[in-house]
């Protein structure tokens, strides 16, 4: 499979948070995999149950998934309160309207994971990722414009989309296969609209890669 | 492996390479659809990100449709190189109203593809028994699902009279409406309503 990217991006400031850690230092993960008949437009049902392979490491792939979820939530949120009062300048209305909706979003993400983690006789994750959540608080308020904005948030939901990419790859359970993929390209899709705000070409890549996916013990 | 697992891998294997055809099929048809729009009027005076996207997006729609041919000829089964027949009749009775449609029409055509695509593959997923097979269609649909938001974007302003935001980035961001980001958004999961038949690409 190709990762193919199509452009070229210079070193951004993105690479630049990279490299510090200031963005990656903490850790995104996510969940995987299954099977099951999913026709609506909302988050599929639970009824169709598949083995597990390993229920302890599907618990944490779908915890940690939701701990990303809750992050992105908070970071929206966060973001919407510093773009009305103003840290970033007059803030667009379409921008407004983006982050909003990807909060609703994640939120409604974080719930169809703890679906699943429930119907596992689980109790669901309602914590954002602990380390990544550090990394927000400190990095939004040294962000000054709607770009720098941009390029912080399409971090985090590359990491979120490529790490539910890669468990899809992994999961065995058929309720957290059917949950997570319909959710990773949804993250595409933010991730694209963020592209197109930085500047950026939105769709670069021919795969969907999986290099800056999380690895799943960020909440353990 | 007892005789019955033994047939159940079979028809295992059986499912995934009518799925990879299925899907490849509907591939190359994207990748000619993306191809023909390049000359139109509409596509040639729009901005030049338009023409960008659409040759972009068909050397994707390649890029998916060579590597499920791949995937199908390494489990034995026979590559598809042809399209989607019942797409490609509807794409067929949609053409003949794309010259006086303006943009707009053109990105309908692909915006009906792109969602059919896209459902499909994320369907697919959910679908296939082998995890490397799930990992290839959904790091295909969420691309799908990228291209569908691009377009939908630029549904949103051309239809807003705003045609010259149709670049990187847009030009005044204050100008573009909240539906240039929440048409693009419109499901918070993937909908696989639209997806097409698991066999009604298989050949062989």
């Amino acid at each position: 499979m190709r990762g193919h990217a199509v452009g070229s991006h210079g070193p951004s400031r993105r690479d630049v948070l990279r490299a510090a850690g200031l963005v990656a230092a903490g850790a995104w993960i996510t969940t995987g995999c299954g099977s099951q008949e999913v026709t609506s437009n909302g988050p599929p049902s639970l009824s169709a149950v598949g083995a597990s392979a390993d229920i302890e490491n599907e618990v944490l792939t779908l915890q940690t998934a939701a701990s990303l979820e809750n992050l992105g939530v908070y970071a929206y949120t966060e973001a919407l309160k510093r773009l009305h009062r103003g840290q970033f300048g007059s803030p667009p209305p379409v921008v407004v309207a983006f982050a909003e909706r990807v909060r609703e979003h994640h939120a409604e993400h974080a719930k169809a994971l703890n679906r699943v983690l429930t119907a596992m006789g689980k109790r669901p994750y309602t914590q954002p990722d602990p380390q990544m959540l550090l990394t927000v608080k400190d990095g939004l308020p040294a962000l000054r414009s709607i770009h720098d904005l941009s390029e912080f948030s399409v971090v985090f939901e590359d990491a979120v989309a490529q790490t539910h990419v890669r468990n899809l790859g992994e999961l065995t359970d058929a309720r957290a296969v059917a949950v997570t993929a319909q959710i990773a390209p949804v993250e595409q899709q933010h991730v694209a609209l963020l592209y197109v705000v930085e500047g950026k070409y939105p769709a670069p890549n021919d795969f969907t890669p999986t290099s800056q996916a999380r690895p799943s013990t960020d909440v353990t | 492996m007892s005789l019955a697992s033994a047939a159940t891998a079979r028809a295992d294997n059986r499912q995934a390479i009518e799925a990879l055809q299925t899907a490849a099929s509907l591939e190359t048809l994207a990748r000619a659809n993306y191809r023909s729009a390049l000359p139109l009027d509409q596509v040639r005076s729009a901005p030049p990100l338009v023409a960008r996207f659409n040759l972009t997006t068909s050397e994707q729609h390649f890029a998916h449709f060579n590597t499920l041919n791949d995937a199908i000829t390494q489990r034995g089964g026979l590559a598809q190189a042809h399209p989607d027949i019942p797409v490609a009749n509807k794409i067929a009775e949609m053409l003949p109203h794309v010259p006086d449609g303006g943009l707009v029409a053109v990105v309908d055509v692909a915006i009906y593809l792109e969602e059919r695509l896209y459902a499909t593959h994320v369907k697919f997923a959910q679908s296939v028994s082998d995890p490397k097979l799930r990992l290839l269609f959904i790091s295909i649909a969420g691309v799908e699902a990228q291209h569908l938001a691009v377009l939908r974007n630029t549904r949103v302003l051309v239809q807003s009279g705003l045609e010259g935001q149709i670049a990187l980035p847009p030009p005044d961001l204050h100008r573009l409406p909240p539906a240039a980001s929440t048409d693009p958004l419109q499901h918070a999961f993937a909908p696989t309503g639209l997806a097409r038949p698991l066999s009604e690409g298989a050949v062989g």
